[in-house]
């Protein structure tokens, strides 16, 4: 529980004159939910792209493992175990359900022009595998009955499953989600919330960025807040809860979590 | 696999019957006609990989034609290399352009890509037209030699018609090999959402630029069998018009699939044909029947048919079993045919 898997050291983000993310420093631990949280305009969608690579940071690294990373191409992020999802959900619209998942299984994938053009058995085994990979997770993520829909027929909240399920598919050892509970009810945030937990258990470190005060204080380890870029505070549910810096910034009063 | 397995037998027989039809067409006009749309057709199927599967516009695929073409007849006619071997040359060099435009052109999108494809294309154009010692200029190359397989004289548009078929054939196979393969998966990807490739680990740059190397050398491949057809050669064939031409082709028939293009060439090649008849009034026409298609089925001609009988049967099914909870999976399969 308490074994590092990446550190963020030191990362600030400048566009044109504006800090969207300055000096941020944070350890992320294996296994566990990492909350992040903060009002409109934190910097919290900033610090998710670049740590998924989307953003370069202007100053600052990461190491993952053993790896320092400075200015990494997204595709290298997602080689590296780092995967995610998007606030409002990416997918592709013409493409189904399964199609959509096993885009996620690209870096398994046999791309040899040989045993393409030639289908050969190694081939046509990991294609196998991808599939089978993909249909558990469709099991897993309860879309069964949706496998060959397309997604312009998907409710949100299967919308987001599907996007996690893709995400999952990279087989990640960190993944990022960034609002997963935007736009979705009640009951829908609760079922989203109870996947959450079931990735954990199957041993993946989660970093959470979400709005849903209730939701984020009730499933996360642990939680950073951020406030214009900076980071102002870090520690258990219960001591964001109480924490005086926090309540000024962003919660207005004390929270019930 | 069955659905894989059902494509193979289709083409393979589709090509035996077209092979053997070939040879029994006594007309040469009609010979004449066949032979370009099947060159068109594979020069179609170029720009496909590039717009349809791979959502990269190209405005100057006339370029990678005509580098074709001028490969063949530069080599064949100044050193004498025999048409098999330069149509090899031919192919790769094409691709290795296709690779050195790329290069620099996958970081642009949309207006900016066309207008880059557009400059390759009228580059190309610019040097065949006046580098005259090797081009020959605007009076292009002449007495290329005409192919001969296996002692077959491919001079006879009967045996060329059954060659090129064959070759046509062989193209929709692999083109189809490559789509339903993880690389036509990440073509899809960048295609509808490059984020979704970035974050999913796609390498977009080095696809986009397999893409254009393929797309390259597919057009030098339809090139060299223009020049080894025509055994004459010169630079108003592979003008903006050609590259226009084709790209219409594409996005009429439907860009995306495999048969889009190749319905788009026939029903072009046909139209045209047909249309000689009218005399002046003859692109007035063409160009109305293109707008009011493009205007009323955007999607392509193929696409909107094939929907209009997904829709029908779909309905029948419906009907046949008003009972049933069971959804049609309309989306199985659905991009790369």
């Amino acid at each position: 529980m308490n074994e590092q898997i990446m550190k963020v050291n030191n990362i600030s983000v400048n566009f044109g004159g504006l800090w969207a993310v300055k000096s941020i420093d944070m350890d992320v631990k294996k296994n566990e939910i990492l909350g992040v949280m903060g009002p409109n305009g934190a910097g919290k969608s900033t610090f998710l792209n670049v740590l998924s690579g989307l953003q370069q940071p202007s100053e600052g690294y990461l190491v993952i493992g053993t790896q320092k990373i400075s200015q990494s191409k997204p595709w290298n992020m997602a080689k590296l175990g780092l995967s995610r999802s998007f606030q409002t959900v990416r997918l592709l619209p013409e493409l189904n359900v399964l199609d959509n998942i096993l885009i996620g299984g690209h870096m398994d994938a046999e791309k040899q022009a040989w045993d393409i053009l030639f289908r050969t058995k190694k081939y046509r085994q990991r294609e196998k595998e991808l599939i089978s990979r993909a249909e558990n997770l469709i099991e897993t993520l309860e879309l069964k009955d949706k496998k060959y829909e397309k997604i312009s027929k998907l409710s949100t909240e299967e919308r987001r499953r599907v996007e996690i399920a893709r995400s999952l598919m990279t087989q990640p050892n960190i993944l990022l989600l960034d609002e997963p509970c935007a736009g979705l009810s009640p009951q829908e945030t609760e079922e989203i919330s109870k996947l959450i937990l079931k990735i954990k258990e199957q041993g993946v470190t989660v970093i959470l960025v979400e709005h849903n005060v209730k939701m984020i204080m009730s499933l996360s380890d642990r939680i950073v807040v951020l406030d214009h870029g900076q980071k102002i505070a870090e520690g258990t549910p219960d001591e964001i809860a109480k924490h005086e810096d926090v309540i000024k910034a962003y919660l207005g009063g004390s929270v019930n979590a | 696999m069955t659905k894989t397995r059902l494509f193979y037998t289709a083409i393979t027989i589709l090509c035996i019957v077209c092979s053997i039809a070939s040879l029994y067409i006594q007309n040469l006009y009609l010979l004449r006609v066949f032979i370009l749309a099947a060159i068109t057709a594979i020069l179609a199927l170029s720009v496909n990989i590039l717009v349809g599967y791979t959502g990269q516009i190209s405005l100057g695929h006339a370029g990678f034609f005509g580098i074709g073409a001028y490969m063949v007849g530069i080599l064949n006619v100044n050193y004498h290399i025999s048409f098999w071997l330069c149509m090899v040359i031919a192919v790769l060099f094409s691709g290795l352009m296709g690779l050195i435009l790329g290069l620099p052109t996958t970081k642009l999108k949309g207006h900016f890509l066309g207008i880059a494809t557009l400059g390759f294309g009228v580059i190309v154009n610019g040097v065949l037209n006046n580098w005259m010692q090797v081009t020959g200029g605007p009076q292009g190359i002449r007495d290329i030699e005409s192919p001969t397989l296996f002692t077959i004289p491919l001079e006879y548009g009967n045996f060329f018609l059954g060659f090129i078929v064959a070759c046509l054939s062989l193209l929709v196979l692999v083109i189809y090999l490559l789509i339903k393969s993880p690389i036509g998966r990440a073509w899809s990807c960048l295609k509808q959402d490059e984020i979704t490739a970035y974050v999913t680990g796609i390498h977009v740059y080095r696809y986009k630029l397999l893409a254009f190397t393929i797309s390259g050398s597919i057009a030098g491949f339809a090139g060299s069998l223009f020049a080894g057809y025509m055994t004459f050669i010169s630079p108003d064939t592979f003008d903006l018009n050609q590259s226009i031409s084709i790209i219409t082709t594409v996005i009429l028939g439907g860009s995306g699939t495999i048969a889009g293009p190749l319905l788009g060439t026939a029903l072009l090649a046909f139209l045209n044909e047909w249309l000689r008849n009218f005399d002046e009034l003859r692109l007035v026409i063409y160009g109305i029947i293109l707008v009011a298609v493009i205007v009323f089925i955007p999607e392509g001609i193929y696409p909107f048919f094939k929907n209009k009988v997904i829709s029908i049967f779909s309905k029948r099914k419906k009907a046949s079993q008003p009972n049933t909870s069971i959804e049609p999976h309309a989306g199985k399969d659905a991009v790369n045919e």
